[in-house]
């Protein structure tokens, strides 16, 4: 028996577990209490995990080997652990919401993201990677309208691409090495390295496929923004550090991907986007941290990733209670609540200044790792690009989020405060956000690797507080002079134009000249016919092309194949 | 300025005892909104900066690159990059802004 209980356990189980048990239960308050009861157990098991290693080893034949359902080590230790934060935290955050699909799916969500990050060969990860796209899309789905309906499907497609991508990728990987196991892949990998790249690219939010993410986000419900913001992107963030550590080209994606967003989150009226633009912005700061590949560099990617689900998940929390009380998170609406939401006005303010790495305050430790690997390798524009990018965060989530919503003019809103639920979430986010910032070493204890780096030097927090007050100073300025431009209701165009534009014409314009074309030649097509059914005769009987045997990989691979036919279809219809 | 003509609702610090649903929590910052601060705001925070600034003849920073060590650098570095990143919105926005309903599902049943 007590063999049993000190055999390690998968804390991911707990949740899927409770997820499951959260589907099948129709009171609320017994279900609520199962979503906070799971992560706690979860939380058990993490913290019994006394030593590194791989367990839950499954054998399946037809797949040649055994599947590592259970891999415990320096990368996945610290992953586990915030995704067991974050369940606990939205579960918190969603305490008064009385719908049982959204209860059912962001817990699974969660636990198939902690799933994901303990797999230790691809085809766990591939499973719990397709099952976080399933799941975490309800949670935009349940906002009812018909822009939700189609942002999800949108949503759904590029996600399941990239579960389907990652399956390529990892069978012709198998045929190349023979294993399933889930290491550094590399583009030295060839055809199957680029392929999980381009899959762990999509969920990344990698430039160019990044508009997902900007585009439903912000349609999923209150608490689903929440969730969405903790776990799919920083899942990705986990399997690029583990597959794709020191791929030079990364630290170049990654300043692309912290550069732009600054810019598009200046003009965007609604401030859920804004935040997404954010998620964008610091996901390029990891990814940057990954491409540089030395331990420091990933450390930072870690820690920051840590940080940033504390962090952004308060600052969606913030903008979810104001969403909740006014209706709105359009920036043009709001103005002055902090007359009547003070303390999530003050909670926000906390995620504000954690972001945007004030002295004591999480980012301030975590980015600086990031931001010191980069210059240890010595690349100069990059790190400029990161410090421009930084004073880039603070206009937009340390300035504009607060400001618009809780300052700036009075919109003459007065409505209720947070409810609890809400405000506590937001409140132990905020502590620990504050925790991290003074205490950073107990986060840099928990990192891969072991780092010596000191944060709070005098010269670090002297030089940072001269960016930010300049920068703010920049702000009064810019607004004194009305050179800011104000906020105005609009769409703001991105990389999705081009398919729900002209991509959607052009698949309307083919059908409806195939439809033509299809009446036009039906007279001549008699004989054509015959020679059709023909050929089907012949691959779809016994003696068939269909039913001779084929290597299963090729199999698979062609599968894959018209699955993504069929998955760009379906996203062109949306 | 014309704020004095404005109601008394959406001008909290003049008459706040009168103004019965703001949080009890919220009134002892109602001077954070007041005229004076956001007059005196930018010179506060400007005035910081300066300090900032000036911090950096008293505490030798040593960065990785020797740009980094020019007296305030990054006071310079951060007020520029974030007047470039505002200033980019108006050009962006004429080319990306759209109206509200450009995409036909938005106003389907919002």
């Amino acid at each position: 028996m007590t063999e049993l209980l000190a055999a390690p356990i998968n804390p991911a189980w707990a949740i899927l577990l409770a997820g499951l048990i959260i589907a099948a239960l129709p009171w609320h308050n017994v279900r609520k209490a199962v979503m906070l009861l799971a992560p706690a157990v979860a939380l058990m098991f993490w913290l019994k995990m006394s030593a590194f290693g791989s367990f839950d080893q499954l054998s399946i034949d037809t797949l040649g080997a055994g599947l590592i359902t259970f891999r415990f080590d320096g990368l996945s230790r610290i992953w586990g652990l915030i995704f067991i934060i974050a369940t606990f935290l939205n579960a918190l955050y969603a305490l008064h919401e009385r719908d049982r699909v959204q209860d059912t799916m962001s817990v699974l969500y969660g636990g198939a993201a902690m799933a994901a990050v303990f797999a230790g060969d691809l085809i766990t990860l591939f499973i719990f990677w397709e099952l976080t796209a399933i799941t975490s899309v309800f949670l935009i789905f349940r906002t009812g309208t018909a822009a939700a309906r189609k942002a999800g499907m949108r949503y759904l497609v590029m996600h399941i691409g990239s579960g389907v991508l990652l399956l390529a990728g990892a069978i012709l990987l198998h045929a190349q090495t023979g294993s399933w196991a889930f290491e550094h892949i590399g583009l030295e990998a060839g055809l199957a390295g680029w392929l999980i790249l381009i899959g762990f690219g999509i969920k990344a939010a990698f430039p160019l496929l990044h508009s997902w993410l900007q585009d439903a986000y912000p349609k999923a419900t209150i608490t689903g923004a929440v969730v969405l913001s903790a776990f799919t992107t920083k899942m990705a963030i986990y399997a690029l550090a583990r597959g794709y550590a020191g791929t030079e080209m990364l630290i170049y994606i990654g300043a692309i991907m912290a550069l732009f967003p600054v810019f598009f989150a200046v003009i965007e009226n609604d401030l859920r986007r804004v935040l997404s633009f954010s998620i964008n912005n610091q996901l390029g700061f990891m990814v940057v941290g990954i491409g540089i590949g030395t331990t420091m560099g990933i450390n930072g990617a870690a820690a920051h990733a840590f940080a940033d689900v504390l962090f952004k998940g308060l600052l969606f929390m913030s903008m979810g209670a104001v969403l909740l009380r006014t209706g709105t998170t359009k920036a043009s609406e709001l103005g002055g609540l902090f007359r009547s939401m003070p303390i999530t006005a003050f909670f926000c303010l906390i995620g504000a200044g954690s972001i945007s790495a004030f002295p004591f305050l999480s980012a301030f430790v975590t980015k600086a790792l990031i931001l010191a690997a980069v210059a240890d390798e010595g690349h100069w524009i990059i790190w400029l690009i990161l410090v421009f990018a930084s004073a880039g965060v603070l206009e937009h989530a340390g300035i504009k989020i607060p400001y618009f919503s809780f300052f700036a003019h009075d919109s003459g809103r007065r409505v209720k405060e947070a409810p609890w639920n809400m405000l506590l979430a937001m409140g132990i986010a905020a502590f620990l956000s504050v925790f991290i910032g003074v205490n950073h070493r107990w986060l840099y204890a928990l990192l891969p690797y072991a780092s010596d780096y000191e944060p709070y030097t005098l010269g670090h927090i002297v030089g940072q507080m001269q960016l930010l007050l300049a920068a703010i100073f920049a702000f009064a300025l810019l607004m004194r002079i009305g050179w800011y431009p104000s906020e105005k209701r609009m769409t703001i165009l991105d990389i999705d134009w081009f398919w729900r534009k002209p991509g959607k014409a052009l698949v309307h314009w083919v059908y409806a000249i195939t439809a033509r074309l299809w009446v036009y030649t039906m007279g001549g097509t008699r004989k054509a016919l015959g020679n059709f059914s023909a050929m089907l005769a012949i691959m779809l009987s016994p003696d068939g092309n269909i039913s001779r045997t084929v290597p299963t990989g090729a199999m698979a691979a062609w599968a894959v194949a018209l699955l993504t036919l069929a998955l760009l279809g379906v996203y062109m219809a949306g | 300025m014309s704020t004095a003509k404005k109601p008394a609702k959406n001008n909290p610090t003049r008459k706040p005892a009168h103004d019965e649903d703001i949080h009890p929590l919220a009134r002892p910052f109602l001077w954070l909104v007041s005229d004076g601060v956001r007059k005196g705001f930018m010179y506060v925070v400007g005035f910081a900066a300066l300090l900032s600034i000036g911090a950096d003849f008293l505490v030798n920073r040593h960065g990785h690159f020797h740009f980094e060590e020019f007296k305030g650098f990054f006071a310079f570095f951060g007020f520029a990059a974030f007047a470039f990143v505002v200033l980019m919105g108006w050009p962006l926005r004429r080319l990306t802004g759209r109206s509200e309903d450009y995409y036909p599902e938005s106003t389907e049943d919002d």
